[in-house]
């Protein structure tokens, strides 16, 4: 049997694979290849996909398209104590989850099983034991891990700009903020995957820059052409999977999480990314997150990841356009609100957002006007 | 959504009704008929089914065939010292039992639904409050109640055999061993009824004479023409599962169980139910198990029961054979097991040690 681990990164485009592997349950299953659900929502949808013999058009519920990443976090969970995330609660332990795993490919006998979860890249730092964990269940499989990484700026501009999407209060990535994340998972790729290596030593590696990652056509596309899995034809694509915040509102957002509430945090985001006219925004390679030395400090804190990274891969360069890092874009997000809010009072549906998100909007525009 | 409640009696085709359902689990639920898992292994067992992957089952899991069983002892375990059987150790807990059958519900939108376990027998005894929480978790269903029954002497015979070929050493039927089932669901089954009638919402009990439903064709055949379930061309049909022990070896079983424990008693106990029927020259209606003394107290005893079910059936006679218990039977157990000690073959036995002992009970028996 030949085990296929996804174990990131973070904002490579994991929610479409995910997507795609779980609308696509069936038609996989019956080629032997087994994206197992682990607990009773995803089980459950797994069994009415073969009883109807076609896969759902409707979106699918986060437990059913993630199911490794619910697996992750209780993962987590179990080695260190934390709780789960509010969005993965009333779950079953991940003791549970693992049985689950076992006795399906007890009595399936799939000739390929894949687990898919950005969460597993935080095994590294919160949960290394797992690593270990996930090795003995696989023991005597054929393992191949595949795993995205994208240039360290680009990367921790999507990550900050999730972070703000799920409601987050934190410092911006200007002024040397985005230096904190230097000894984390988010910056120090080499350490998310030295465990990796050492856990799976026989393991075939498929460490991709998402560079070329997006070159291929996108996730899906470069990591079923890379793994030696033979995904039958005929397989549908899922919608774009989440969104990210446009630069130019990322601001906005980071305020908005420090005086709002959860619910209210929510209407922002989602009034930020499906009501905002982007096309009227700054594209994001316009939108400078950094500043000129922060930029300089991450990329000299990097030098020594790459050059893991590359002895990990034996190229040259893993990322050939790495010193762009160096490269601020041209307008500073700090200039970027007043003009994104006055786009926002201007869109009718604005008037339809919770009265707090109003005037937390009218505040914000207020204030910026004065300076 | 219809929810169809079987719940129990032991020793009345439970088991068979369960393999019934879980082998043809794939036709039921393509015909909006929910024989729902409630944890790993059986949603497992399950999607093999409906994908036809991997090689056939010999004899389906425990966990497979009778979700429900670990469903209500996990249950009993909850609010009890009672502790959970060993072939279902490992389960999740109840409530994830629970969103297990609600998402199978929401998922495959049955429109009728079967959870069927011997076990569920014990709530009104344990505590009938379990009742109205396995109810709660279907709000707005409607609900019907099959549960059959056995003549006491026959059942109480029948339920200790099981406990025999299990391995445990209950104190023995033919010295006054009907004291120990006396209080209990396994003689006063009033226990067994009435927290399912008071406590289900809606619906008449469906109360079932086993030796009508034998006479039916079996407890699958019964269960289908009561309830009414329309069931698809491609079920496969019942089997008869779960063997029992033969009269005559009760004696000899018990003994066993005593002197070697049961883990080595256990090879004997498996070849008993395969030879015991064939090779026992004293047919089992032939064995008395209680002596007429026994008998008498348990007649007398039932009388009151037996009102009960009568006005809950609505008849005049549940068991229309009542007086029988009263009627001894001409062979005792022991010598009924003499007899079947002096036909068996000590090298025919499953391994050397069993037919060493073999050898030893022949001689001193």
């Amino acid at each position: 049997m030949k085990v296929v681990l996804y174990i990131g990164h973070h904002k490579t485009g994991s929610s479409a694979l995910q997507g795609y592997m779980a609308r696509n349950w069936h038609a996989l299953a019956e080629a032997g290849i087994l994206y197992p659900a682990v607990e009773a929502e995803g089980l459950s949808r797994n069994l009415a996909s073969c009883l109807t013999g076609k896969e759902t058009t409707k979106k699918l519920p986060l437990v059913v398209r993630e199911p490794h990443n619910a697996l992750a976090f209780a993962m987590i969970s179990a080695g260190t104590g934390t709780p789960m995330p509010h969005f993965q609660r009333g779950l079953p332990p991940a003791r549970e989850m693992l049985r689950s795993l076992r006795h399906q490919i007890d009595l399936l006998q799939p000739k390929a099983v894949i687990l898919c979860s950005e969460v597993m890249s935080n095994f590294a730092k919160q949960a290394p034991g797992k690593i270990e964990e996930l090795a003995t269940l696989f023991s005597g499989a054929e393992v191949e891990i595949y795993c995205t990484l994208r240039r360290p700026d680009l990367y921790l501009a999507s990550w900050y700009g999730q972070r703000l999407k799920f409601g987050q209060k934190i410092a911006p990535l200007r002024d040397g903020g985005a230096l904190a994340y230097r000894d984390t998972i988010h910056f120090d790729f080499a350490a998310m995957i030295y465990p990796w290596q050492t856990a799976f030593p026989r393991a075939r590696f498929h460490l991709r820059n998402y560079a070329d990652v997006l070159a291929a056509g996108g996730a899906v596309e470069d990591f079923t052409a890379q793994v030696g899995v033979d995904f039958p034809a005929g397989l549908v694509m899922p919608p774009r999977a989440n969104p990210g915040l446009p630069y130019a509102a990322m601001e906005i957002m980071r305020r908005g999480n420090q005086v709002l509430n959860r619910a209210d945090r929510l209407a922002l985001r989602s009034f930020l990314l499906h009501r905002t006219n982007v096309a009227r925004l700054p594209r994001n390679d316009e939108v400078e997150l950094f500043g000129a030395e922060t930029r300089r400090e991450l990329y000299q804190s990097f030098l020594p990841v790459h050059d893991a990274l590359n002895r990990m891969t034996g190229r040259d360069a893993f990322f050939p356009d790495l010193q762009d890092m160096l490269i601020a874009h041209p307008i500073p997000e700090t200039e970027l609100p007043l003009p994104t809010l006055r786009k926002v009072r201007r869109n009718i549906r604005a008037l339809l957002l919770p009265r707090a998100v109003r005037g937390f909007l009218r505040d914000l525009r207020k204030d910026l006007s004065r300076r | 959504m219809k929810i169809i409640l079987y719940i129990g009696h032991h020793k009345v085709g439970s088991t068979a009704l369960q393999a019934f359902l879980a082998r043809n689990w794939l036709p039921l639920a393509r015909a909006g008929i929910l024989y729902p898992s409630v944890e790993a292994h059986g949603f497992a067992g399950n999607l093999k089914s409906a994908l036809g992957a991997g090689e056939a089952f010999e004899q389906l899991p425990i966990q497979i065939r009778e979700p429900h069983s670990a469903l209500a002892y996990r249950m009993i375990a909850d609010v009890s010292d009672r502790p959970i059987p060993p072939q279902f150790q490992g389960l999740p807990a109840t409530p994830q039992m629970f969103r297990a059958l609600r998402k199978q519900v929401e998922h495959l939108q049955p429109h009728t639904m079967i959870l069927c376990s011997e076990a569920l027998s014990n709530f009104g005894q344990v505590d009938p409050e379990l009742v109205t929480r396995l109810c709660d978790v279907f709000p707005g269903a409607k609900f019907q109640t099959y549960c059959a029954l056995r003549r006491p002497d026959d059942y109480i015979t029948s339920w200790h055999g099981q406990r025999l070929k299990v391995g445990e050493t209950p104190p023995a039927l033919w010295e006054d061993g009907f004291a120990q089932y006396r209080d209990g669901i396994h003689f006063d089954y009033r226990l067994v009824v009435q927290a399912w009638q008071d406590r289900v919402p809606g619906g008449r009990m469906i109360l079932r004479n086993y030796a009508d439903i034998l006479a039916t064709g079996g407890s699958a055949e019964d269960f289908i023409a009561q309830t009414g379930l329309a069931l698809p061309a491609d079920t496969q049909p019942a089997r008869r599962e779960n063997t029992s022990l033969p009269l005559a070896s009760f004696a000899l079983m018990d003994r066993a169980n005593r002197d070697l424990g049961a883990h080595v008693a256990h090879p004997l106990s498996l070849y008993l139910q395969t030879h015991g029927q064939v090779l026992s020259p004293v047919p089992d209606s032939d064995i008395e198990m209680f002596g007429q003394e026994q008998r008498d107290q348990m007649a007398d005893a039932f009388a009151p029961i037996h009102d009960h079910l009568n006005r809950l059936a609505r008849t005049h006679a549940f068991f229309p054979d009542i007086d029988e218990m009263r009627r001894t039977r001409p062979v005792p157990a022991i010598d009924a097991a003499r007899r079947l000690l002096a036909v068996f073959s000590p090298q025919g036995m499953p391994n050397p040690a069993l037919s060493d002992y073999i050898k030893t009970l022949q001689a001193n028996f």
